[in-house]
């Protein structure tokens, strides 16, 4: 991604890792808890009951491990050599093993006055083993299982990752699904397929997942091509979109275009006034998540009564990102300076909205899009309706949505319309797998929670007096596929996938 | 932008039926709708309805996408389902300029994915041992203009291949579906970049033991093992009655402050049977005749059913490389902060 949005061109890519450099966007790791923060010198971050400085990350490749020491600071971590297989003691089941809290010897104030020696996690972690009356009786398997516990309490292993889509989403869904309307990753991973969305198009996209999608489009086109962004209220969020680390170059092709003057463009009665002189500033909205009455509103009623809602007050929202970016250019109160400066610099960005919001309506005027993605928590059928007469023939289109139902008439509702082919109503199940030798079996299995899709190809709407010419027993592609398919006789191979 | 000779179209008939077609000028479509000419499609825009030869049927031709590319060709080998593809292609990060490894071309349709991903510079190394559909796939892609400069076949077996024509730690990330995959996990370690993936796709699970098993002892991390499974419905269309109204006869004068439901239930009409328009409620007499019918959202005129799914396709193991030694231990430059 770095390089590859900046210099195109035939030449590989550098070899060897990318340096992680101040001011660069990362993604913490534990375990399998991530958190996405951009590297500040002397900034302070919280991640998983611990507090540190993010300074020493910088100069060393994404993938080094680091440990938590005394002061904050974080050190790195050579890769831990592996135990010794010495033949460790070991019971065969658990029947003499009585759970009554007093197997360990050590209080909490013995292992706080450890911690507070400053000795590492593994020691303290090996002094726990040897004072428990009941690890030498536990299986092998307990044994490990024991350690692992213990280890993931108290050593403070600490990866910085790269940000990509896959971690990002998996951190999102894992973290804050409410954001993102509970979609999850492989769900995202079907609409950037089915949504062929790659270099080069020009895609539409209207989303409330915090600008999740919209990175991971970006990520997929590379800074080729353009989107166009539909919004709803004053600004788009794009909380999300910044933990990428985007490169600047990346922004040329992105456009947002506010959603309440769509219609106002479909009918052709859109013009440059519109677009009033003193647009709120796309202040970052943190808006609550959706609930079922917003979906049965209009698309236009929605606009109004969804009012730029306060902060939640839930504390882990403000965990997930450190720094807010909704708008890479949007400098920080710091460097404001005198009011006269900042006056003239709010006009001068607000001039400059305006006109990337005649460009987003030119390019959406030309009705030729190459692709239509739509996930948001209001009821996709009338944002469909109007946002379909953009694409271009031949072209797919993608809704997610948290419930079966909308989408159930968003189906019916399309079929009214014309114009729509191979129109698919599916889900993913996504399981994960625990693979230990001789402790091998599925772990959880992720099922609706995960969100619905609906998609399908757009095709030339039907003029149908021009069709005089057709017979009049012709059996129509629509009514075709209204018919109810007779279980046996239609044999559609498998799932169409 | 209007379809040329020597393209290839998608022939959409259906849902089910889906062919990709290679144009030629006296070329000929036989299927269950008519006979199509060749002729008629070329010069015509995407997304438009081709009539047949007796100007009864249409079809429509289509662009290529990944997913009309998986459900279209023809299937000889077991193929990667499409809900499969695109959750490799997110794992496996497949971006613009990536260069990307793949083994067990098959029918060519996870690399179609993967090529239009990593569009406009990046690479597919793709090989296959089987020379039948090695050229079957390769004569394929001379039609996929807009891809065919980003995908290299090679008629080799990849547990043997020296990879001399590749210089270490280039390769973005490795994708397997092949039988024996644990046989080339060291080879591959030696081709990736530091933090890049790899993703094995296996049917079975004692080939996921043996795979995670080797990619530990060859420094790999991050290891885990997904399934993903696929369920989509079928939505039907309720049969509607022709004529626009029902009549129910109560007896009785207090009958017609009753609710609609009360007066449904004790007429026992179906709801399926009932028409779309508003409820109106006529007093006649003694009796109380009702002559209703329903708006669309309290009788929908679609439903669900599901759809026949297969469910397991095969496990995705995905696991990175991890870091070198060296660079753990690397010497800060940039101040540090105690």
């Amino acid at each position: 991604m770095e390089g590859s949005g900046e210099q195109p061109g035939p030449q590989p890519q550098h070899p060897g890792n990318h340096r992680i450099r101040d001011g660069d966007f990362v993604v913490l790791k534990r375990e399998d808890v991530f958190k996405a923060v951009q590297v500040q010198r002397r900034k302070k971050v919280t991640f998983e009951k611990q507090w540190f400085y993010l300074d020493n990350v910088i100069g060393h490749g994404y993938g080094t491990t680091f440990e938590v020491t005394s002061g904050g600071s974080l050190q790195p971590k050579k890769k831990r050599e592996e135990p010794t297989a010495e033949t460790k003691e070991a019971g065969t089941d658990n029947r003499n093993i009585v759970d009554d809290g007093k197997s360990q010897k050590l209080t909490q104030d013995d292992i706080k006055a450890l911690k507070d020696k400053g000795i590492k996690g593994e020691e303290i972690v090996q002094q726990l083993i040897e004072n428990s009356t009941t690890f030498r009786d536990k299986t092998e398997f307990a044994q490990d299982k024991y350690i692992k516990k213990k280890k993931k309490k108290y050593e403070a292993i600490i990866t910085v990752v790269k940000p990509s889509t896959r971690i990002l989403s998996i951190m999102y869904y894992a973290r804050e699904p409410g954001k993102i309307n509970h979609m999850r990753y492989d769900t995202l991973a079907q609409m950037l397929t089915l949504g062929n969305i790659r270099a080069g198009n020009k895609m539409i996209v209207m989303e409330t997942c915090a600008g999740l999608v919209l990175g991971a489009m970006m990520e997929r086109m590379g800074g080729f091509g353009s989107i166009i962004q539909l919004y709803p209220g004053g600004g788009p969020v794009r909380a999300a979109t910044a933990c990428f680390g985007f490169p600047k170059s990346f922004l040329n092709g992105l456009y947002e275009f506010p959603l309440n003057k769509v219609d106002s463009l479909l009918h052709g009665t859109f013009s440059a006034e519109m677009l009033s002189s003193e647009p709120k500033d796309s202040a970052l909205v943190e808006e609550s998540n959706g609930t079922l009455e917003e979906k049965q509103a209009s698309e236009q009623e929605n606009e109004d009564s969804m009012a730029e809602a306060p902060e939640s007050n839930h504390p882990e929202d403000q965990e997930t990102m450190e720094t807010i970016f909704q708008d890479p250019e949007h400098k920080g109160p710091k460097e404001r300076g005198s009011k006269k400066d900042y006056i003239q610099e709010k006009q001068r960005r607000q001039e400059e909205q305006r006109k990337r919001h005649l460009e987003a309506a030119a390019l959406l005027s030309e009705r030729n899009a190459d692709g239509l993605i739509v996930a948001s928590r209001f009821h996709p059928t009338p944002l469909l309706l109007s946002l379909l007469d953009f694409v271009a023939p031949s072209r797919p289109f993608v809704v997610y949505c948290q419930y079966k139902e909308p989408l159930l008439e968003c189906y019916t509702k399309l079929r009214e319309r014309g114009g729509i082919i191979n129109l698919r109503l599916s889900e993913t199940w996504l399981r994960n797998y625990q693979v230990l030798p001789d402790r091998s079996h599925p772990k959880l299995l992720m099922s609706g929670g995960g969100g619905y899709l609906l998609s399908g190809f757009t095709v030339a709407m039907d003029n149908l007096k021009a069709d005089t010419r057709l017979k009049s027993n012709a059996s129509t592609l629509e009514s075709q596929e209204t018919e109810e398919p007779a279980a046996k006789k239609r044999k559609c191979p498998e799932s169409d996938s | 932008m209007s379809i040329k000779e020597n393209h290839s179209v998608i022939v959409y008939v259906d849902e089910c039926n889906m062919e990709l077609v290679k144009l030629q000028n006296e070329g000929v479509i036989t299927n269950k709708k008519g006979i199509f000419l060749h002729k008629d499609i070329i010069g015509k825009e995407y997304g438009h309805k081709i009539y047949d030869t007796l100007y009864r049927n249409y079809i429509y031709v289509l662009k290529k996408s990944p997913e009309l590319i998986a459900s279209s060709l023809k299937r000889q080998t077991q193929i990667l389902y499409e809900h499969d593809i695109s959750f490799i292609c997110l794992l496996a990060n497949a971006l613009p300029n990536k260069t990307i490894i793949e083994a067990g071309t098959g029918t060519g349709c996870l690399t179609y994915a993967l090529a239009s991903s990593v569009l406009p510079y990046g690479t597919i190394h793709t090989f296959e041992f089987n020379q039948e559909r090695y050229l079957q796939v390769k004569k394929q892609y001379e039609t996929f203009y807009n891809i065919k400069n980003n995908v290299i076949f090679y008629h080799k077996d990849i547990i043997n291949y020296d990879f001399k024509g590749f210089k270490e730690g280039t390769i973005d990330s490795v994708i397997l579906d092949m039988p024996n995959p644990w046989l080339c996990i060291k080879k591959f370690h030696n081709l990736l970049k530091e933090r890049s993936i790899i993703v094995i796709f296996l049917p079975c699970i004692e080939q996921v033991y043996k795979i995670v098993d080797e990619l530990e002892q060859n420094n790999f991390c991050e290891i885990v093992t997904y399934e993903l499974i696929n369920k989509s419905w079928c939505v039907i269309q309720n049969k509607k009655r022709e004529n626009g109204k029902m009549e129910a006869r109560q007896e009785g004068a207090h009958t017609c402050t009753r609710t609609l439901d009360n007066i449904l239930d004790e007429s026992n009409i179906c709801a399926d049977t009932i028409t779309n328009k508003t409820i109106d409620v006529v007093e006649h007499n003694s009796n109380c005749y009702t002559t209703f019918s329903y708006n669309d959202l309290l009788v929908p005129s679609y439903r669900l059913c599901q759809k026949e799914n297969k469910t397991h396709t095969g496990y995705l193991t995905v696991a990175k490389k991890q870091l070198n030694d060296e660079n753990e231990q690397m010497h800060i430059e940039e101040g540090s902060w105690n």
